[in-house]
């Protein structure tokens, strides 16, 4: 029973304002007094619903701003005091060429700004089309009023509709649209920094796009920031190294970054793409490496660390034919690993061609041998396989060169026998004068070293001293020590 | 014919059963026994004991007599020993020397000092004894002689003389395949590190065996010693090489502990050697 009469009032209820609806009729649009002037015989006839700012009054007219429109107002009709502001409903005549308003019903209304205020509440960041119709419908205004103060109003919501439409385009990642968006702020005279960080922010974009192992594309998107942000094209003065971070930060320190930090970051970015290309070029087998190094160098002048792995690559690649070089081409190889500070690796190459071509030598071979042996000491200082091959050369036959090379190392002849030096002294090239019979125990010792023992026999009168000298090749030196002048000679060297 | 004596038994009367009861009598002591408590009469024991008592009386009065005189001797002699030893006079030191350990000999080995003296006096024998021929110049001199020969003129130069050596003595096996550990330590033999070697290749090598000075030294370990031993012999270290072996008296060993006479020698001066004696001395338990 009560179910029936709630549905009975809820139905009563509809047909009532249905039917208000349609005797009501179409409620009518808010027409602005300027929309009205610009075209008024669109509106002859018809019941209007016109807003505009009050001007003058009296006799049963008014004049509104900017309007030459006569509203006349009816007995009926109440004035308020200073109205401002007025919303008019009323019927537009052209009475024999002049436009007359008759006033059916006058109220007091909010000014523009106001209003303007009223429905940007309303709007949502998403919605930033409505925010610039918006602005435009509080520039049409202010201009017809020459209002400066709604025209800023216009100007800024323009501007806030703008970062809203920006922040939606990159939410959705789309980058062209985001930079056409900044090409249509640089119309509306946005800041030009406001405009690099849009476009930078796209770029941004773009590079998180990028596909893997793409060289053409990162270089055309260097040349996009080279063009389109300050600073993009212009390296610094000094070189630099770019540290590694996560690109998923660059955006936040950009924006919390100064105007002339940014244009550096412009530049890295730009530096960035272009070293990611180049290195994905230099993988490729049939690059010329040679040319991405004048490419670094023109490109990213300032990215020291990118040009010497090119060029290390370069030489790397180089490198792979060692064997086949010429030992002038091998030489200069060696030193332009070194010249780029990759000693190591200089070494290691230096050490594997001079092995390469020991394994190579002629059984019978003296000359190579001798030749190997200086290589060996110029190039790696490795005194120990120098003698080996000189030693090598010869115990295969005479070689005044192998012996004069032993002699440069710093050894000295005994006997039949090269003596090396102590290990302790450095390897400099000797002066005449060997340790012979009758030499002094001075002369053993800046000849020889120290000995490694030491032992003595005493008898009645004499005492003779042995130098024992481990070597290789062992060495036994003899000296025998007057007493009275505590002074020694050598009177036998033996090598056992 | 009876002349009232009892006539002595004619020992083929003896029965033979009291023959061997006397015999046993004189192997068991009885016999001896018998005579010394028939010997000992209570006046013939109280002279025996005077005569010991005034024996022990004088034996005593002379040993502290002469103990007290090689105390005095050792006082005053060893200081001039040393004096002369310290300054490498050995001739001067001579009488002081042999004085003070004949001093020394009588207090005792108790005496630091008096071992002092008698080391003093070991030393000496050693400086006064050294070769007079050296090594290289034997060599030179018996190039051609031949190797049957060779032994018994290096020990005509050399035999009975002293040499000082200073050098690293090394410990090994005195036989090869002697290498375990719980052998005893008399197989080891030490090597001098000063080894001879001429034109020829004829070598020689200094080796001391079973020498007890040395019984600190462990096989396979080294050390260095400054000492005089006297040479005894040599003879090839096998059959038909030119190695020879060249060993020294064992009981001629002595550690050299005065720096003196070895810079007189001509020792260089350096540490390491008053190093060696220091450590040499405290061995000997002479170090004051």
């Amino acid at each position: 029973m009560n179910l029936q009469r709630v549905i009975c009032a809820v139905y009563g209820v509809a047909v009532v304002a249905l039917t208000t609806f349609v005797v009501a009729g179409e409620p009518l649009d808010e027409l602005d007094v300027h929309q009205l002037e610009l075209s008024p015989a669109r509106y002859l006839d018809r019941e209007l619903r016109v807003v505009g700012r009050f001007a003058s009054a009296g006799a049963g007219k008014m004049r509104l701003m900017g309007s030459k429109i006569e509203f006349r107002l009816g007995p009926e009709i109440h004035l308020f005091a200073n109205p401002q502001h007025v919303e008019l409903v009323g019927r537009l005549e052209d009475l024999g060429g002049k436009l007359v308003f008759n006033t059916q019903r006058l109220t007091k209304i909010p000014s523009e700004s106001q209003r303007f205020e009223d429905r940007k509440k309303m709007l949502t960041q998403v919605n930033y089309p409505a925010l610039y119709q918006l602005s435009d419908w509080a520039l049409q205004r202010a201009q017809w009023y020459n209002d400066s103060h709604l025209e800023q109003q216009a100007q800024d919501a323009w501007v806030q509709a703008f970062r809203w439409e920006e922040d939606d385009i990159a939410r959705r990642g789309l980058a062209d649209e985001l930079l056409a968006l900044a090409d249509r702020g640089q119309q509306h005279e946005i800041a030009p920094s406001e405009l690099a960080r849009m476009r930078y922010r796209a770029l941004l974009l773009k590079v998180q796009k990028l596909q893997p192992g793409d060289s053409a594309q990162r270089i055309s998107l260097a040349e996009n920031v080279s063009e389109l942000l300050p600073g993009g094209d212009r390296p610094p003065r000094s070189p630099t190294q770019d540290s590694e971070q996560d690109q998923s930060k660059w955006w936040i320190q950009y924006i919390q970054s100064d105007e002339s930090e940014r244009e550096a970051m412009h530049r890295a970015l730009y530096r960035s793409l272009v070293r990611d290309a180049l290195l994905i070029e230099s993988n490729r087998i049939e690059s010329d490496l040679a040319s991405l190094v004048r490419q670094a160098q023109e490109m990213v002048p300032e990215d020291t660390r990118l040009i010497r792995e090119l060029e290390r690559l370069e030489l790397e690649r180089r490198a792979q034919a060692l064997a086949t070089l010429s030992r002038r081409d091998a030489l200069t190889l060696f030193s332009q690993f070194e010249r780029l500070d990759f000693h190591d690796r200089a070494k290691e190459l230096k050490s594997s061609w001079l092995a390469g071509r020991r394994l190579a030598l002629d059984r019978a071979e003296i000359e190579d041998r001798v030749a190997l042996a200086r290589d060996y000491w110029q190039l790696l200082h490795e005194a120990e396989t120098a003698e080996a091959l000189l030693r090598e050369s010869l115990s295969i036959g005479p070689s005044p060169d192998a012996e004069a090379a032993l002699s440069e190392l710093g050894f000295v002849k005994i006997g039949q026998n090269w003596r090396r030096p102590m290990d302790s002294q450095p390897l400099t090239p000797v002066a005449d004068g060997d340790v012979v019979v009758g030499s002094s125990e001075q002369l053993v010792i800046q000849r020889l070293g120290a000995p490694d023992a030491v032992a003595r026999t005493v008898g009645a009168g004499w005492m003779l001293e042995l130098w024992r000298y481990e070597g290789p090749p062992q060495l036994f030196v003899y000296l025998r020590r007057i007493a009275a002048t505590g002074k020694a000679a050598v009177v036998k060297i033996v090598a056992p | 014919m009876d002349n009232g004596l009892t006539s002595a038994a004619d020992p083929a009367d003896i029965p033979p059963r009291e023959v061997v009861r006397k015999v046993l009598d004189v192997i068991s002591g009885r016999a001896l026994l018998r005579w010394t408590m028939a010997f000992l009469t209570v006046p013939r024991l109280v002279l025996l004991l005077t005569l010991v008592l005034c024996g022990a009386t004088g034996w005593w009065t002379w040993s502290t007599y002469r103990y007290r005189a090689a105390v005095a001797t050792l006082e005053e002699e060893l200081p001039l020993a040393q004096v002369a030893f310290d300054a490498g006079e050995i001739d001067a030191a001579i009488p002081h020397v042999r004085a003070a350990a004949r001093a020394g000999r009588v207090i005792g080995p108790k005496s630091v000092r008096a071992k002092s003296a008698v080391q003093l006096e070991r030393e000496l024998e050693g400086w006064r004894r050294l070769a007079t021929m050296h090594i290289g110049q034997f060599f030179a001199e018996h190039e051609a002689t031949p190797p049957s020969e060779f032994a018994e003129a290096f020990e005509f130069a050399f035999a009975n003389r002293t040499l000082i050596v200073d050098g690293l003595l090394i410990a090994t096996d005195a036989s090869p395949g002697a290498a375990d550990p719980h052998v005893a330590q008399s197989s080891v033999e030490y090597t001098l590190d000063w080894t001879w070697i001429d034109e020829e290749g004829r070598q020689v090598e200094f080796v001391f065996e079973q020498c007890p000075a040395f019984a600190h030294i462990k096989r396979g370990s080294s050390e260095r010693v400054i000492l005089a031993a006297e040479v005894e012999r040599i003879v090839l270290a096998s059959p038909g090489s030119s190695h020879w072996r060249a060993f020294f008296k064992p009981d001629s060993v002595t550690f050299l502990t005065a720096l003196g006479p070895l810079q007189r020698a001509g020792w260089p001066g350096n540490t390491d050697i008053e190093d060696v004696l220091l450590e040499q001395r405290q061995r000997l338990g002479i170090n004051e």
